[in-house]
């Protein structure tokens, strides 16, 4: 009878590389919920709210250091000066991403490499947001990549579980109704019952606790929800 | 035979762009990744030419692996007075801790870069030998990948062996020292190395994991990949982007902070293999290169197959006699410089310059060796839609396991500065995809 030799499989996560995974996913699910976040906004300053921009920085928690709607699309799109801007949250995923190449192969990989080259054009370009939506639609891809090439399932759940934990976290701040949280929040906890090892189970059980409808907007939530992760 | 290819150079552009097919590069101290400059037009080899090539690097390779068993160990080759002891003791990729030490399976290189040129009457001449952390192989493999999707034409019409088997010599390297099946991981020193790229490629195409320091550990002289929360995996195979110096600062140096303390007891134990074997660069000192043809010969029994450039050592007085009287017709290199650093062309130096040159030789000879310049072809390039001629060099990549392999390609760079001889990518030079002909 013919044998097959196995080749060696080399995996392993160090912490290091969890962190990075985690963040990784968190940095993307943020560039891609900004984005959609900001059409929104700045779709009311078309007519009906010219500063709602104020009131997406407030949500954020970011610093509104502008002086006008127009300035804050721009800045907050691509000045790499500022830290929370959108071309330097991508600069974030591509951090680690880049550090993840083996395990998320060049595929997955190059969605965030092809999001940063497009984002550097645009930029020198002052191209309108509109004509980002080619962003989203790499930051999609990048997701199916992860779902669809990435067959190592600790890999792919950790970056799911920063994810979501990202998602959770804005849907949270903007004040998105209850059932929506508890239909991300379904997501999250496949990710955190699943690999239990990578959760904080007391703030695990902290965050369940606040999720109804009276509590799960309290500060306290979100310091939870952003302590779950433990590597 | 390649026009289709010319074509297609944007849309290659953005395939390379798409994989980030980067190196990094350090100006005044600040960090910058940038696109490595490709051409699309690739050096031919032809398959006679290529059988002379690989039979030679075979040979220059295994006569080198049998060097570095020898002066680490019995020194036949100092006894017997082929090679003068001050180029081994004063070289400083001499390493005093590896006396004693045989690697793995008995191979100290690895993986071993062999520059060549090819002279206009059609020979072809080693420059170097990179027998450390020769880099640079990744990217005639990426784009290879990337122009066979661009053109595919252009590879049914011409027969060209496929270079995309890189990754698996390398495994299979590492599969062979491999000690006790432990894991097998690339050891980079991160991101901001210039070759980052080609560490994280490799690693996944090889399916082998990308360590940093931090990763590993060594306890009761074992190292370890260190996992999630205390779990640890034996470690069998490093393959290290890091340069001797760095590799342990309990070994040597003390602040190195991309080193993993205590590896050269693991080492030097034999509970890990370490490609490439530390204390390599005593081999591929410019003043050892020298010696290569005599090595093939004391070592293996035969002639050097391939040629080395005219060479003369400053050390022996009937050499510095001549390297005195021909200063303005010859290239100066510092020994302890690579990179494309410390090379200095006589033709290119002013009175000042050429006196200064002289002094060093005569106050320091072991430091410096002198070429005659070879006059080497010119490659076709793109600039903009034009085609242009500038000089290139060949690094050829040889794989040493149970047998040694010359990988059938290589990382051919050209100088983008049309006086320049200079093709290092670190001194702005481009790249070429290197054809080796089936026929």
């Amino acid at each position: 009878m013919q044998t097959i030799q196995l080749k060696k499989l080399n995996t392993g996560i160090s912490m290091a590389k969890a962190n990075r995974l985690f963040w990784m996913g968190r940095y993307a699910e943020r560039v891609y919920l900004a984005l959609h976040l900001l059409r929104k906004h700045n779709d009311l300053m078309i007519d009906e709210d010219h500063d709602s921009y104020i009131s997406f920085c407030n949500k954020m928690g970011i610093e509104n250091r502008y002086s006008s709607g127009a300035e804050f699309i721009m800045s907050y799109l691509y000045s790499t000066e500022n830290p929370d801007s959108i071309i330097n949250m991508l600069e974030r995923v591509n951090d680690n991403a880049i550090l993840l190449r083996e395990e998320i192969m060049s595929e997955t990989l190059s969605y965030i490499q092809m999001s940063i080259s497009y984002m550097q054009k645009a930029r020198e370009g002052n191209v309108i947001l509109s004509e980002l939506q080619t962003i989203t639609d790499y930051i999609l891809a990048f997701w199916g990549s992860v779902d669809e090439r990435i067959l190592n399932t600790k890999i792919r759940r950790t970056i799911k579980f920063g994810k979501f934990v990202e998602s959770a976290d804005l849907h949270i701040r903007f004040d998105y109704p209850f059932d929506r949280i508890a239909d991300i929040n379904n997501r999250l906890f496949e990710y955190t019952d699943k690999d239990p090892e990578l959760c904080d189970e007391i703030k695990l059980i902290a965050y369940k606790n606040k999720m109804s409808f009276d509590t799960y907007k309290e500060p306290q939530t979100l310091f939870y929800l952003n302590g779950l992760f433990t590597a | 035979m390649y026009s289709l290819l010319i074509k297609q150079k944007d849309t290659v552009n953005r395939w390379m762009e798409r994989f980030g097919v980067r190196f990094g590069i350090y100006k005044n101290g600040v960090f910058n990744e940038q696109i490595f400059p490709f051409d699309p037009i690739p050096r031919i080899i032809t398959n006679s030419d290529w059988a002379e090539i690989e039979a030679g690097l075979i040979q220059r390779v295994n006569a080198l692996n049998l060097f570095l068993e020898d002066i680490y160990n019995e020194k036949r080759i100092v006894k017997e007075g082929i090679i003068p002891e001050e180029f081994i003791y004063s070289s400083k990729g001499y390493l005093a801790q590896c006396e004693g030490i045989t690697p793995p399976k008995g191979i100290f290189s690895h993986i071993s870069g062999i520059d060549l040129v090819q002279a206009k009457d059609g020979t072809w001449y080693v420059l170097e030998d990179n027998l450390r952390i020769p880099s640079g192989a990744s990217y005639p493999m990426i784009a290879r990948d990337i122009t066979r999707k661009a053109s595919p034409e252009t590879f049914s019409n011409n027969k060209v062996y496929d270079n995309r088997n890189y990754s698996s010599l390398i495994r299979k390297a590492m599969d062979y020292v491999n000690v006790d099946n432990g894991l097998e991981v690339i050891l980079t020193p991160g991101r901001y190395n210039s070759a980052y790229f080609e560490h994280s490629y490799l690693a996944e195409k090889a399916g082998v994991l990308l360590a940093y320091a931090d990763d590993l550990i060594v306890e009761n002289d074992m190292v370890y990949y260190k996992g999630l929360f205390d779990k640890k995996e034996r470690v069998g195979v490093i393959y290290r982007r890091i340069s001797d110096e760095y590799l342990d600062p309990l070994a040597f140096e003390s602040t190195s902070l991309l080193g993993v303390p205590n590896l050269m007891r693991a080492y030097a134990k034999g509970h890990v293999a370490i490609m490439n074997a530390l204390g390599n660069g005593v081999a591929d000192d410019k003043g050892i290169y020298y010696f290569v043809p005599k090595m093939v010969e004391f070592y293996l029994g035969e002639k050097a197959i391939l040629k080395n450039a005219p060479t003369y050592l400053p050390y022996f007085e009937e050499d510095k006699r001549f390297v005195l009287d021909n200063l303005k017709t010859l290239v100066i290199k510092d020994v302890a410089e690579a990179g494309g650093y410390g090379v200095m062309f006589g033709k290119d130096m002013d009175q000042n310059q050429l006196d200064n040159i002289r002094n060093l030789i005569e106050t320091d000879s072991r430091r410096w060796i002198a070429q005659e310049v070879i006059d080497f072809i010119d490659l076709e390039i793109m600039e903009g839609e034009e085609k242009v001629y500038r000089k290139s060099d060949l690094r050829a990549f040889v794989v040493s396991e149970a047998e040694t392999h010359v990988w059938r390609s290589g990382l051919t760079r050209y100088t983008r500065n049309p006086t320049s001889f200079v093709v290092n990518s670190s001194q702005g030079g481009g790249f070429k995809d290197t054809w080796v002909m089936k026929k």
